[in-house]
């Protein structure tokens, strides 16, 4: 997904600040559940900025966000390898509260809610999804020694 | 104002069921609560189904997440995970009014209407005689308020394996259904009985406050999965369904927005100290006896402040607890049903083999309600990936909540330190023996091993930290010697005529079964006898029958 796609938005009427939450917020939503999350659930990430993380952001925290603004692509490899390396990390924290607001909007429940698989569905899906997993940490890791620098 | 006959402090699990026998027998009885409530979430919460809601409410962000973001979780595990947004009224103004200071245990207290037990587990766990070694009563003391209680609160259950570990209980419904997972491991449990039983292992039903059939105009439970949510029927029990009741009696007041300060006693009974929180002015309430019941904690407080013991030690007890998320292997593959309920589907308890007084208390839940996002916050895993595996993986998920009996050592006390801006603050010091920490890793270790030839395997163990069952109890114990604080047999407070105790204090030790359901059955019993000596006029004269 390319960086003007999700910036199309009227960002005339924005302000720097929320314009970068914005993009953050697609390129969270884009990786979370494979499409760019609603104006409303937008308007609820940026509205919970202030509440979740009232203090700056340090500058290599600031560093990976603009990385992640500009490259949505990048965001889960960063986030696997930061979940490795430090995973106590704004950039987590930013990804989690958009997790949790789009768990809970129905438009996107069944992101979330489980399914009835077979035994062998479910060990194939597993088997997927945990080698997905690793890959990301393994490409991750590099990408953000080059981005965190 | 009029002096009454009692006043008791507190409307939680122990204050109306102490008020209840008094105000029975026709008794004026007057209760001081803070009163917070739930004033925002209830009324957005629809009787529906979680995942009917979680497919179709838009609003569900607000009670889920809370409209201050105060469900989602940034912090380390916290004590009262449990706690959910709609909850969260439960510990609202304490770190305000009731200042505790230690870095050693956790403490959450209430000034809710319905206190604590307004987010309680509804487990109903009664204790037998040796449970209550420690304590001047016995079980038979306590059996008629079991009963009592059981029938007021509705009970849930059924006559299985733990039923030599907790008794009879005539009024008891049949017990709620258990979900999928709790099943599988039942049935595991049912093929393997006799070695885990030879072993020290005992598995059933949870028995719970919670109605499966109509009482007294509660329930029948809908399994809507969310308990931790709303009172959906008002089928599990709250403190707060046994206040209206009591509300509907004329010779019951109940009086909101209150703090009591302190007692004095007076000629013919206690001066209550009280500020009004709505308007900050002291008023000074009478009273012919006093039942403190504003939680071990609260009541310890208030007590020592008005006997003026400031700086003097006294014991505390939490039960030690460890919470293990498991994977259920029994429901690898199989369907799931989505009637359920939230509570605690399956209780155990784990005998030591060499020391059959010394066991564990084990309870299995399903990880569902709660929502993927907190476990997707405790993954080393990118979010994404977490939350692709932590789907497909739910039906799997458990959890273990395994609890330790505590009693007294010199190494956890509590005390009240005058505070320089007239505010007293509680001090908490609580540090375990090696020996208390080594006895309670090797019984985890055995009930584990138990579980584990169930098909639940641990994925880690997770300790909160002392103070987070929030079981508090011990600090003003019955048979303490007089000229210390604590109480006689019948919860009497040492060196007082008219002042008794209802919560969880006047416990000496505590056993692994959780203590809500003992503590409302002692403060029936507590307000029965109340209601006697009032009624007979002995206490007015100072005396005891």
């Amino acid at each position: 997904m390319e960086t003007a796609e999700l910036t199309a938005e009227p960002k005339a009427a924005l302000d720097k600040e929320t314009q970068a939450l914005r993009c953050e917020a697609l390129a969270f939503g884009h990786c979370l559940v494979g499409k760019p999350p609603s104006e409303l659930e937008i308007q609820r990430y940026i509205a919970a900025q202030p509440i979740l993380f009232p203090d700056a952001a340090s500058p290599r925290e600031e560093r990976l966000l603009a990385y992640c603004r500009k490259h949505p692509a990048a965001v889960a490899y960063l986030d696997a390898a930061q979940g490795v390396l430090g995973p106590e990390n704004l950039l987590r924290k930013k990804i989690l509260a958009m997790t949790a607001i789009l768990e809970t909007t129905p438009q996107h429940s069944e992101h979330f809610l489980s399914r009835d698989y077979s035994r062998l569905q479910l060990l194939a899906r597993l088997g997927w999804t945990g080698f997905r997993a690793v890959l990301r940490v393994l490409l991750g890791i590099p990408l953000l020694k080059i981005v965190g620098h | 104002m009029d002096t009454v006959d009692a006043i008791v402090v507190g409307s939680g699990a122990a204050g109306v069921n102490a008020a209840w026998p008094l105000v029975e027998a026709g008794l004026r009885v007057r209760m001081l609560d803070f009163g917070n409530k739930d004033r925002h979430y209830e009324s957005l919460i629809a009787h529906k189904s979680w995942s009917e809601l979680r497919r179709s409410d838009p609003h569900q962000h607000r009670y889920f997440v809370g409209d201050q973001l105060e469900g989602i979780p940034f912090g380390d595990v916290r004590v009262g995970a449990q706690l959910t947004p709609p909850r969260l009224f439960i510990s609202e103004d304490c770190e305000r009014f009731l200042p505790v200071d230690s870095s050693t245990f956790a403490v959450t207290e209430s000034l809710a209407e319905g206190g604590l037990a307004s987010g309680w587990g509804a487990g109903v766990f009664p204790f037998d005689d040796a449970d209550l070694a420690d304590a001047p009563i016995n079980r038979q003391d306590l059996a008629p308020h079991y009963e009592a209680v059981a029938e007021r609160i509705g009970v849930s259950g059924d006559q299985g394996d733990l039923q030599p570990f907790f008794g009879e209980c005539s009024s008891m419904m049949p017990p709620l259904e258990i979900d999928s997972a709790g099943e599988q491991v039942f049935k595991r449990y049912q093929k393997r009985r006799d070695a885990l039983r030879a072993a020290g292992f005992h598995l059933g039903k949870t028995r719970l406050a919670a109605c499966s059939e109509l009482h007294r105009g509660r329930g029948p439970h809908p399994h809507l999965d969310m308990d931790f949510w709303a009172d959906a029927k008002r089928a599990v029990y709250r403190p707060r369904w046994t206040l209206e009741e009591l509300k509907a009696f004329e010779n019951f007041e109940y009086q909101d927005r209150r703090l009591v300060e302190h007692f004095n006693e007076v000629p013919g009974g206690v001066e209550v100290c009280v500020r009004n929180i709505s308007n900050g002015q002291q008023e000074r309430q009478r009273s012919r006896s006093l039942v403190m019941a504003a939680g071990a904690l609260g009541s310890t407080r208030i007590v020592l402040r008005s006997l003026g013991m400031h700086d003097r030690p006294v014991p505390v007890l939490c039960n030690p607890y460890t919470y293990v998320p498991v994977l259920n292997t029994g429901m690898w593959g199989k369907p799931c049903k989505d009637r359920r309920h939230s509570l605690a589907q399956l209780t155990a308890l784990s005998f030591s083999p060499g020391d059959r007084s010394r066991y564990t208390q084990a309870q299995l839940y399903s990880y569902r309600s709660l929502l993927l996002f907190k476990l997707i916050k405790e993954s080393p895993l990118s979010r994404v990936d977490s939350m692709a595996l932590l789907r497909l993986m739910q039906p799997l998920l458990g959890i273990i909540g395994i609890h330790h009996g505590d009693r007294p050592t010199p190494d956890k006390t509590l005390r009240l330190r005058a505070g320089g801006n007239g505010q007293d603050r509680l001090e908490i010091e609580y540090v375990q023996s090696k020996a208390e920490q080594a006895a309670q890793l090797a019984d985890e270790k055995r009930v584990l091993a138990c579980f584990r030839k169930l098909g639940c395997w641990p994925i880690k163990k997770i300790s909160p930290g002392h103070g987070a069952a929030i079981h508090y109890a011990g600090s003003l114990p019955m048979g303490a010697e007089s000229g210390e604080p604590g109480c006689d047999q019948d919860c009497r407070l040492n060196g007082t005529r008219s002042v008794y105790l209802a919560d969880g204090c006047v416990f000496p030790s505590i056993p692994a079964k959780g203590l809500t359901f003992t503590i409302m059955a002692n403060a029936d019993r507590v307000g029965t006898g109340l209601a006697r000596s009032l009624q007979s006029g002995a206490l007015r004269a100072g005396v005891r029958e």
